[in-house]
């Protein structure tokens, strides 16, 4: 059973244009998905229709079992059982910590000092600090109150809104497994808006990324990464190298040399392949690279460089270099059967 | 968007009532036959009136602008000694009812008269309309921009000059614009100073002669000029910049050797429109002779008519002012910025005309009425119904809509959503703004003159009732405790702005004297 179900959803802001188009995605109950986006790629428009604060004008939105949105009804935000954590907490700054946790409990149940908020306060590790103001708290601290009041009233899915932008990098990370083991252990259903792929992928079981309000692609890490759909989309995750190539038979023609085509692999006579950094090797009686720059990263670098009949930056990622500088030539070949998409 | 239909009538409902007395005197003074009360406009008095009005806004706008801006730039941009304190004393003459100072004034120096004492008066008051938002956009001018201009070779003098006085300009021009408005329709002032201006005429025209329609026609004219100012203000405010992402305050640079004389630019202001004249009053008052002739009991009663007729109409101004404020802050749109503008351009209408459009109208629908507290009440909700709007706005405008969002998503209904979130939260800027303006109808004088229930003082009409020199003993306690009551509630505000640091905003307009 799904717990967000998406249904070929467009949706706009009053007054003007569609800015999402069709969009289906879907989150499975205990599941932690993503949305992945630039900003204007509609992933934020797409997050205040399933919070119920602008109407479908296509498609459908339901939770469980409850369509919540279509374009004859939209279920107000109090009536649907969606939590939102938004960008910047927004924790109430009138009530306590606790207060604000229980804010969103049913009627009689909302006592601050309660075994629900206290339950919570445990959960997201603030046990002691229910009586505080919001203004005491830190960055960190305050997004898993966030978190936590969203959470108290077991909605069926809860919504962060780029919950970690506000923080300073070096608390990302330590945050960003906090909140997934909080999710995970309240067996929450989640839906993360980000733009941020190394949040998206490090959080979310799966992805989907938007491109202009449309779904480019949903799926893993792994198969984003190693399968993408498009140019655009290999483009966008970035870290590989696209190589114009023209079928030959049983193999691709490329600038850096013959590759062999992966069976059922695009049947155009021209294509795009996906190289990553670490198909390239050194060959010798390969195609020449110019080395423009080397990015030294933990055990290996990468080597930023250029070749004649490919449009971008090559990319090849080499354990430890030995003597190689700014404005080497290297002879290189691909190695293994990379990816093909259409051309874009 | 229920909720914005139901606001948006009401607001129409709010501005009606707003309009309604000017747009009837309109109606009552172009009257049957306009061509009739042509040669009545173009009689030579009219004509010297209007001169006398429009020169002296222009005079006050031209001095208030220099002065204005010399202060901005010597409390943004030198380091002296307390400038949080210095700054709170620059705005001080906000709080001072302008017919209190120069009333002060004339019991130190009785022959303090006409057209330029009148002048000075009123440019020294309004001086903070122009000091307080060319301070704030000095100090949000972002610094780097100075800086590029020195390493591109220009001296501090043609940095300051060529890079950050357009930038601060318009925030100079609609303060010193805003000071001009408050000349054209002051009447203490030049009433005390004897200058003939448009208000005192139509004073005039209603005591002596009763002469309604020439006061009416002088009414007219009056609202012409004072709403082309307020147009052409607005116009020139939209000029100013959005406020943009802060960046690092300019510095501030050593006051040397002249820091005695930049501190006596600053504190020249609230020394000539305070200190001076609150000096004076209570040497009078303490004078052997007139503490034993305070009128206790009258004192004390004229003070509780005057803080309960401004108390009920602060809470009538919040009530007005509430749809439109709401209106503008949570749902923008072309209707709630035209109700906006109405009640801003409201704003401008100067309290002796409001006085006499109600006459003019509680005769005509309410004969019974007339004279009544209830015509007295209703025109001080006018006058403050539009100080209010920008105060009510920014209240609510401060809550970030996602609090209510977040509520609701958490099970409010939109109205409990409201209450329970922005409501609570926006409780205390509405106070203030609902302050703000019961101290607006407070100082008023000119339409309590016109529209008191005969019997009923207010601190305003006491005072002016002993403005005789003779009487001065007897008048220093009214204007004593009416400084008192005004000041109070203005100096809480200036002075939790002052503490967050906060740039002390003129936009709302809710301080006007």
């Amino acid at each position: 059973m799904s717990g967000l179900r998406v249904s070929d959803a467009t949706i706009g802001h009053p007054g003007s244009g569609d800015v999402v188009h069709e969009v289906s995605l879907e989150v499975p109950v205990g599941g932690v998905d993503a949305v992945l986006g630039a900003s204007g790629s509609g992933k934020s428009t797409l997050l205040l229709a399933i919070a119920g604060l602008l109407p479908l004008r296509t498609g459908e939105i339901a939770v469980g079992s409850d369509v919540i949105s279509s374009p004859r009804r939209t279920v107000p935000p109090e009536r649907r059982d969606v939590g939102w954590v938004p960008q910047d907490a927004s924790l109430f700054p009138h009530l306590s910590v606790a207060q604000n946790i229980a804010f969103g409990l049913p009627r009689g149940q909302r006592d601050p000092h309660g075994e629900r908020v206290r339950s919570m306060l445990e959960l997201v590790e603030l046990t002691g600090f229910g009586d505080r103001s919001p203004a005491d708290l830190s960055g960190g601290q305050a997004q898993r109150v966030a978190l936590a009041r969203a959470l108290a009233p077991a909605p069926g899915i809860v919504l962060l809104d780029e919950p970690f932008s506000a923080l300073d990098a070096s608390l990302r990370v330590g945050l960003r497994r906090e909140i997934g083991r909080i999710l995970r252990e309240a067996g929450a259903t989640a839906l993360l808006v980000t733009h941020d792929q190394e949040e998206a992928f490090a959080l979310a079981d799966r992805v989907s990324v938007l491109r202009e309000g449309r779904l480019e692609q949903t799926g893993t890490a792994e198969e984003l990464f190693a399968r993408p759909r498009s140019a655009w989309l290999a483009a966008f995750l970035g870290e590989s190298t696209l190589v114009p190539a023209t079928r030959e038979g049983d193999a691709w023609a490329t600038p850096l040399g013959p590759v062999p085509a992966a069976p059922g692999a695009v049947g155009d006579e021209r294509a795009l392949l996906i190289v990553r950094p670490e198909q390239l090797k050194p060959y010798a009686a390969g195609a020449p690279i110019t080395v423009h720059d080397v990015e030294y990263s933990g055990h290996d670098r990468l080597l930023l460089a250029s070749a004649d009949g490919v449009p971008g930056t090559v990319l090849m990622r080499m354990p430890s270099a030995v003597g190689i500088v700014r404005g080497a030539v290297m002879p290189v070949r691909i190695h293994g059967t990379p990816h093909a998409v259409p051309l874009a | 968007m229920g909720g914005a239909r139901v606001l948006a009538m009401l607001g129409t409902l709010a501005v009606a009532l707003l309009a309604a007395p000017v747009v009837y005197l309109v109606v009552r003074a172009l009257g049957a036959d306009p061509l009739a009360s042509l040669p009545l406009v173009l009689r030579p008095r009219t004509g010297a009136l209007l001169l006398t009005s429009l020169g002296l806004a222009l005079l006050v706008a031209l001095a208030v602008g220099a002065l204005g801006t010399l202060q901005a730039l010597l409390l943004a941009r030198l380091r002296l000694p307390a400038p949080r304190v210095l700054l709170a004393l620059a705005a001080l003459p906000l709080a001072m009812p302008s017919y209190v100072a120069a009333f002060g004034w004339l019991g130190l120096v009785p022959s303090m008269q006409g057209f330029w004492a009148a002048w000075l008066q009123l440019t020294i008051v309004s001086t903070p309309y122009v000091t307080l938002p060319v301070y704030a956009a000095l100090r949000s001018a972002p610094a780097g921009l100075e800086i590029a201009a020195r390493s591109l070779g220009r001296g501090p003098i043609a940095a300051l000059r060529q890079v950050t006085w357009p930038i601060v300009r318009p925030a100079a021009t609609a303060g010193a614009l805003l000071a001009g408005l408050y000349a054209l329709a002051d009447f203490g002032v030049v009433s005390l100073m004897r200058v003939e201006t448009l208000s005192t005429g139509i004073a005039r025209a209603m005591g002596a002669g009763f002469d309604r329609s020439y006061a009416a026609l002088l009414g007219l004219v009056l609202v012409a000029a004072a709403i082309a100012l307020v147009l052409l203000e607005q116009r020139v405010r939209r000029a100013v910049p959005a406020a943009r992402v802060r960046s690092a305050a300019p510095l501030r640079l050593g006051a040397g050797r002249w820091a005695p004389l930049a501190i006596a630019t600053v504190l020249i202001t609230p020394l000539v429109a305070i200190g001076v004249p609150v000096a004076t009053l209570v040497a009078r008052a303490l004078h052997a002779q007139a503490v034993r002739s305070i009128e206790w009991a009258e004192l004390l009663q004229t003070a509780g008519t005057s803080v309960s007729l401004a108390l009920v109409a602060g809470i009538l101004a919040i009530l007005l002012a509430a749809p439109i404020s709401l209106l503008a802050a949570r749902h923008p749109s072309p209707v709630s910025r035209t109700l906006e503008g109405a009640a801003t351009i409201a704003h401008a209408l100067p309290g002796i005309v409001v006085g006499l459009s109600l006459v003019f109208l509680s005769l005509a629908l309410v004969p019974w009425a007339y004279q009544t507290i209830g015509v007295l009440i209703a025109a001080y909700a006018l006058l403050a119904t539009p100080r209010a709007v920008g105060g009510v706005r920014a209240a609510i405008e401060r809550v970030p809509v996602r609090y209510e969002q977040l509520a609701r998503s958490l099970g409010r209904r939109p109205a409990r959503a409201f209450s329970s979130t922005t409501g609570r939260i926006a409780i205390g800027g509405v106070g203030v703004a609902a302050l703000l303006a019961a101290v607006a109808a407070l100082k008023e004088l000119p339409a309590t003159l016109l529209l008191r229930p005969t019997g009923v003082d207010t601190l305003a009409t006491a005072l002016w009732a002993r403005t005789d020199v003779s009487e001065y003993g007897a008048a220093a306690p009214f204007a004593l405790v009416l400084v008192a009551c005004a000041a109070v509630p203005a100096m809480l505000v200036l002075a939790t702005a002052v503490e967050r640091d906060q740039d002390i905003d003129l936009t709302d307009r809710s301080a006007a004297p």
